[in-house]
C-alpha cells in the first residue's frame, strides 16, 4: 500500500506514504449516511452474516469491514461502483489453515469480488444478483451465485440463492460438469475456468428489523468450509458443528455497523463497517468566505471611453485587482487592457473547484475594471504555463449572477491560451514553499507481517528560479518503525527494478527522497512540455521528459514521456549504484505513449503503452470513477512481455487507488488531495517511474470537460 | 522585516504543530489539524457572525442610510447576524455579514446564500412572488438548486400552496407596518417545508421564516431598515 499527500494538480504518484488523516477521515465523514445502507456480512459485501444477498450499497458507497470469527480474520474494502455493480478487495488471514508447503501459523490472502445486480427490487419481484466471490487470484473463498433477496412489509428481509466452489460445499443439491483445482498462471488470473461448475448447494436466510437501529438475522450456510475443518497438519481452524448462524447488527448514529455472531455452532464472531460517500459530507460545504457580488454598470457607463485618459485611474487598476484577488486567496499574475477587452493572469492556490476560482476572479473584475470592458479573459497559469483561456461576457455575468449555473456555461467560452497570456507583473510573490509533516509508511500483504509501519517526519521545499522552473526536494527521517525488518526474499526473472525495496528501506535513513530540477513549458498548439532532471525518485536518478497534446475542448489527450535512468544507491543519497542486479541489467531508457478519455458520467480511463523499468514492453490499462470534488476511485493492470514465470506471484501487476479531497472532509476549500495506491504485490514486471508532477493532472483541471463537470460551483 | 525573520516565525510554530498535523509557510495550504477540527465543530464558521449586544438604534444610526436586515439561523444553535445591504443587481438584493456570509433577496424572498455552508446556490420562484406581493392564497412552483458533497447539482422542484393566515402589525428597527401573514406550504420528491412571511401593504415582507436547504435548515429574517 501507497500513498501520497498533494495537491490536486501535482500530483506525485507513488509516494510511499500515508497522512495520518485519511483514515480518521473516513470514519469521521459519514455521519450523512445515516441508515441508507444495508446490511453487511463477514465478507465486508451486502449480505447476511456469511452468506451475500442480492442488495446494493448506495451508488459510490466506499465501505470498510474488519471481521472476525474462529480464527478467520477478514480486512475488506467495498465500492459501489454503479447502482448495480459492487467491487471488493480483501486481505484475510486464516490461523492454522494446513496449507502444505506453507510453514508460518497464519495463511494470508487476498481476494476480489464483483457482484451484478439483475433485477433490482419491485413490489412484486424480489431483487436478483449474480457474484463472483475471490475471482483472481488462488481462489481460497473463491466462489459464484445467483441470490434474490425480497422486502416483506417494512421490517422482514428474506434472501434464497445457490452457491458454486465455496458456496456449494455443504450438503450440495446437483452439480453442474466439474470444477477445475489447478491454479492459473502464478495465481493472479481470473479463475474463468470454473465459473458456475462443480457442486451446487442452497442458501437462504432472514433479517428482522427490530428498531432502526437493532437487526436480528439468522441465516443457514451453504459453505462446509472444508479446508479449515481439516485437522491435518496445525488444523483445524475450527471446528463446524452446524449450517445454522445467528446474529446482531447494530447500527450507529453515523451509520457504521457492529455486529455480533453466533457462527457455526461452535464459534463467536464480530465485524465493524464504516461507510463513506463522495456524494456525501460531514462538513458542511461552502463555509468559505461569500465571494464578492457583481457589481452591474449603468447603462451609460457601458459606452464611456473616458477612463483611459484617466492616467491616475488606470495605473492603479492593476494594484486593486491584486488587492481583490488576494483577499480571495487567489494571485494576479498580470492583466492587460483594451476599451472593451480585459485579460487577467492568474493562479489558483485556493479553490479545488476551479470554476469557483474563475468566478470570483470575474466577479472582482465587475468590481473593478471600467464600464466599457465587456470582455474578459481569464487565463490561469500552473508551473508558468497558461492552461487555457477563459472568456466570459461582462452583460451575461451582470444578467445571469442570479439565474442557475447552466446558463452561465452556456456562455462560456474555452480556448488554448497559447500567445495570449499578459507577461507577469511584479515578480514571483513567493518563490520558496515549504512544509514539515510527520508521515506513516505502510507495508502490507508480506506473508510473514501482513502490517508493517514505519513512522517519521519528512521536510519538503520547492524553489521557484522562474515561473516554470523549479527546484524541489523532499527528505524522511524515520523515528520508529519495522518496516526494514523485512527478512523475504522476492523471487524474480527479472531486472530487480522494485524487489530491492526492503534494502532501499533498511538504509535510507535519512532518506532524499527526490531532488530535481524542472522545467515547464508550452511549445505549440495545444501542447505542453516538462522535463526533470536529478533524484526523480527513491530509487532512481535520472532526466524524465515529457510532452502533452490536449485540446482545450477535447475528451481525448495524448502523452509521450521518455526517462534515461540509473538506480540509486539504497542508503538514498547522492551516490548512484551498478545497474546489474543477481536477475538481470536494469535498462537506461524507459517511457511511455498514453492516452487519457474523460468518458463522461464521471468516468476516466487511461492507456498506457510502452517500456517498463525492467524493459518488460507492455500497457497498463486503468479506470477511474471520478466526482467533482476530487475524489477518484480505481483500477489498473498491467500486462507487459515478462513471462508469467519471470513475474512471480500475482502473474502481473494489478492495484487499486482512492483519492481523497481535504475539501470534502473539512469542506473548506483546498487543493490538496491524498492518494492511497494497494497495489497486490510490489514486483518487477510492469514497473513505471514514480516522477513526481506529470502534466496531464494538472492540464486537465482547467480544460473542458473538467470545467463543465464542476460548474456548479462557479457562483460561489 | 528580513526575509529570515519572516520565515522563522512560521518555524517556530511548526515546532508545536509539528506533531499534531505538520506545517508550511503557504498560507492557502489546509492542515489536517483545522480540517479535523472543522468537522467536528460545524458551527465554528457561522458563530463568527454574532454580533456583540449593541443598541439597535445605535446600529441603525451608524449604519444609516443602507438597509440592515437581521439574520437568525434557527436549525443552527440560532447563530444571529446583521445584514447590510452590499450590491443589488437587477432586484436582486445582495447583504453581507461581517464575517463575510451572503444572502440575496428579491422582494424579500431569499434566492441565494452564501458562505452558510450547504447553500442555496439558485432559485426560480416567480409565481410564489406574485402571490406574496398580492398577499393572496393560490398554488405555485419553486425550484431550488443546491450542491451536495461531490460538487453535483442538486435541483429540486417543489409544489408550493399559499395561505392567508392571519393580520398584525410589525415593529423592528425603522420598521412600523401592518402587515398580513402568508403561510406557504412547498413539498419535492425529496424534502417539504413551511415558510411564514409578515407582508406589508405595499406587498414588502418585513418578518418571515424561510426554508434554505436540506443542509442549513430554516432561516428567520428580519427587515430593520427596508
Amino acid at each position: 500500500m501507497s500513498s501520497g499527500k498533494s495537491s490536486r494538480s501535482h500530483r506525485a504518484a507513488g509516494k510511499h506514504a500515508l497522512r495520518v488523516g485519511v483514515l480518521a477521515m473516513l470514519m469521521t465523514s459519514s455521519a450523512a449516511l445515516a441508515q441508507d445502507v444495508t446490511t453487511f456480512n463477514l465478507y465486508g459485501t451486502p449480505g447476511m452474516i456469511d452468506m451475500p444477498t442480492a442488495e446494493m450499497a448506495p451508488d459510490a458507497t466506499l465501505s470498510s469491514t474488519i471481521s472476525y470469527f474462529g480464527g478467520n480474520t477478514r480486512s475488506t474494502l467495498t465500492f459501489q461502483v454503479l447502482p448495480r455493480l459492487t467491487g471488493s478487495f480483501r486481505y484475510s488471514a486464516i490461523r492454522h489453515l494446513y496449507v502444505p508447503t506453507w510453514t508460518d501459523s497464519s495463511y494470508y490472502d487476498r481476494s476480489f469480488d464483483l457482484r451484478y445486480q439483475v433485477w433490482d427490487e419491485t413490489n412484486l419481484r424480489p431483487a436478483v444478483s449474480v457474484g463472483l466471490q475471490d475471482f483472481i487470484g488462488t481462489g481460497l473463498y473463491g466462489g459464484e451465485y445467483i441470490v434474490a433477496s425480497k422486502t416483506l412489509g417494512n421490517r422482514l428481509h428474506l434472501t434464497g440463492g445457490l452457491g458454486w466452489g465455496r458456496l456449494g460445499s455443504y450438503d450440495p443439491l446437483g452439480s453442474t460438469s466439474t470444477r477445475p483445482t489447478e491454479i492459473l498462471g502464478q495465481g493472479g488470473i481470473p479463475t474463468y475456468d470454473r465459473w458456475f461448475r462443480g457442486d451446487f448447494a442452497a442458501f437462504g436466510g432472514v433479517a428482522y428489523r427490530a428498531t432502526d437501529r437493532l437487526t436480528l438475522k439468522a441465516e443457514y450456510s451453504s459453505d462446509a468450509y472444508v479446508q479449515e475443518t481439516d485437522t491435518t497438519g496445525i488444523g483445524p481452524v475450527f471446528a463446524k458443528k452446524s449450517p445454522w448462524n445467528f446474529g446482531v447488527d447494530y447500527r450507529l448514529r453515523n451509520g457504521t455497523q457492529l455486529s455480533f455472531y453466533h457462527m457455526y455452532g461452535s464459534e463467536f464472531g464480530a465485524q465493524v463497517t464504516f461507510h463513506a460517500n463522495p456524494k456525501k459530507s460531514n462538513a458542511p460545504s461552502g463555509s468559505e468566505q461569500a465571494p464578492l457580488p457583481v457589481k452591474p454598470r449603468s447603462a451609460g457607463a457601458k459606452s464611456n471611453l473616458g477612463w483611459q485618459n484617466n492616467v491616475e485611474l488606470v495605473q492603479g487598476l492593476p494594484t486593486r485587482m491584486r488587492k481583490s484577488l488576494e483577499s480571495q486567496g487567489l494571485i494576479y499574475e498580470g492583466m492587460t487592457l483594451t476599451a472593451n477587452t480585459a485579460t487577467l493572469r492568474m493562479a489558483n492556490k485556493t479553490y479545488g473547484y476551479e470554476p469557483e476560482a474563475v468566478g470570483r476572479a470575474a466577479r472582482t473584475m465587475t468590481r473593478i475594471l471600467p464600464g466599457s470592458v465587456e470582455t474578459f479573459v481569464i487565463i490561469p497559469v500552473v508551473r508558468g504555463m497558461a492552461m487555457s483561456a477563459i472568456t466570459l461576457k461582462r452583460s451575461d455575468l451582470e444578467r445571469l449572477e442570479n439565474a442557475p449555473a447552466d446558463q452561465m456555461l452556456a456562455k462560456l467560452g474555452v480556448s488554448d491560451a497559447r500567445g495570449m497570456v499578459p507577461p507577469l507583473e511584479g515578480g514571483i510573490q513567493q518563490r520558496l514553499n515549504w512544509s514539515i509533516s510527520p508521515y506513516m509508511q505502510l507495508s502490507v500483504f508480506d506473508p510473514d507481517n501482513p502490517v508493517r509501519a514505519d513512522f517519521g517526519i519528512r521536510a519538503r521545499a520547492k524553489y521557484l528560479i522562474a515561473p516554470n522552473i523549479i527546484a524541489s526536494g523532499s527528505i524522511a527521517k524515520k523515528l520508529s518503525g519495522n518496516l526494514d525488518s523485512v527478512t523475504r526474499a522476492i523471487p524474480s526473472g527479472l531486472a530487480r527494478v522494485r524487489t530491492d525495496y526492503a534494502q532501499y528501506s533498511q538504509q535510507g535513513d535519512p532518506a532524499l527522497e527526490h531532488l530535481t530540477l524542472s522545467a515547464y513549458g508550452r511549445p505549440g498548439k495545444n501542447l505542453y512540455s516538462r522535463v526533470t532532471a536529478g533524484y526523480l525518485e527513491t530509487m532512481y536518478a535520472g532526466v524524465s521528459g515529457e510532452v502533452l497534446w490536449k485540446p482545450v475542448n477535447s475528451r481525448l489527450a495524448i502523452g509521450g514521456e521518455l526517462n534515461w535512468v540509473r538506480p540509486r544507491d539504497f542508503d538514498q543519497q547522492f551516490g548512484l549504484r551498478s545497474r546489474v542486479t543477481s536477475s538481470g541489467i536494469i535498462p537506461e531508457l524507459n517511457g511511455h505513449i498514453s492516452a487519457y478519455y474523460d468518458m463522461g458520467n464521471g468516468f476516466h480511463g487511461q492507456l498506457d503503452v510502452g517500456s517498463y523499468l525492467a524493459g518488460d514492453i507492455g500497457a497498463t490499462f486503468s479506470l477511474d470513477r471520478e466526482f467533482a470534488n476530487g475524489w477518484r476511485v480505481g483500477a489498473y493492470a498491467t500486462f507487459t512481455d515478462a513471462s508469467i514465470d519471470d513475474f512471480g506471484e500475482g502473474s502481473f501487476d494489478k492495484g487499486i487507488r482512492v483519492t481523497l479531497p481535504f475539501a470534502w472532509a473539512s469542506g473548506r476549500p483546498s487543493r490538496t488531495t491524498n492518494t492511497v495506491t494497494i497495489q497486490s504485490l510490489t514486483r518487477d514486471g510492469g514497473a513505471r517511474l514514480n516522477v513526481g508532477d506529470r502534466l496531464y493532472p494538472m492540464v486537465r483541471d482547467y480544460h473542458q470537460p473538467d470545467l463543465a463537470r464542476e460548474w456548479e460551483l462557479f457562483w460561489r | 522585516m528580513s526575509r529570515l525573520s519572516f520565515v522563522k516565525r512560521p518555524a517556530l510554530a511548526c515546532l508545536a504543530a509539528l506533531m499534531i498535523a505538520g506545517c508550511s509557510n503557504a498560507s492557502s495550504e489546509l492542515n489536517l489539524k483545522s480540517a479535523l477540527k472543522s468537522v467536528f465543530n460545524r458551527s465554528e464558521n457561522t458563530q463568527a457572525a454574532a454580533p456583540a449586544k449593541v443598541d439597535i438604534n445605535t446600529i441603525l444610526r451608524q449604519t444609516a442610510p443602507a438597509s440592515l436586515v437581521l439574520v437568525n439561523l434557527t436549525d443552527h444553535d440560532n447563530i444571529s447576524a446583521l445584514m447590510l445591504e452590499i450590491e443589488s443587481n437587477g432586484g436582486f438584493r445582495t447583504y453581507g455579514t461581517a464575517a463575510k456570509q451572503s444572502v440575496t433577496f428579491r422582494n424579500g424572498l431569499i434566492t441565494s446564500t452564501r458562505g452558510l455552508g450547504d447553500d442555496l446556490m439558485a432559485s426560480i420562484s416567480g409565481d410564489s412572488r406574485a402571490l406574496i406581493r398580492a398577499r393572496r392564497a393560490g398554488t405555485g412552483t419553486r425550484v431550488m438548486d443546491h450542491v451536495n458533497g461531490a460538487g453535483e447539482l442538486l435541483r429540486q422542484t417543489f409544489s408550493c400552496e399559499t395561505f392567508v393566515t392571519g393580520s398584525g402589525r410589525v415593529k423592528q428597527g425603522a420598521v412600523n407596518a401592518a402587515t398580513t401573514e402568508l403561510t406557504e406550504n412547498c413539498a419535492s420528491a425529496q424534502n417539504k417545508f413551511t415558510n411564514v412571511y409578515q407582508i406589508s401593504g405595499s406587498g414588502m415582507i418585513l418578518s418571515s421564516t424561510q426554508w434554505i436547504g436540506p443542509g442549513a435548515g430554516y432561516v428567520e429574517v428580519k427587515v430593520l431598515r427596508p
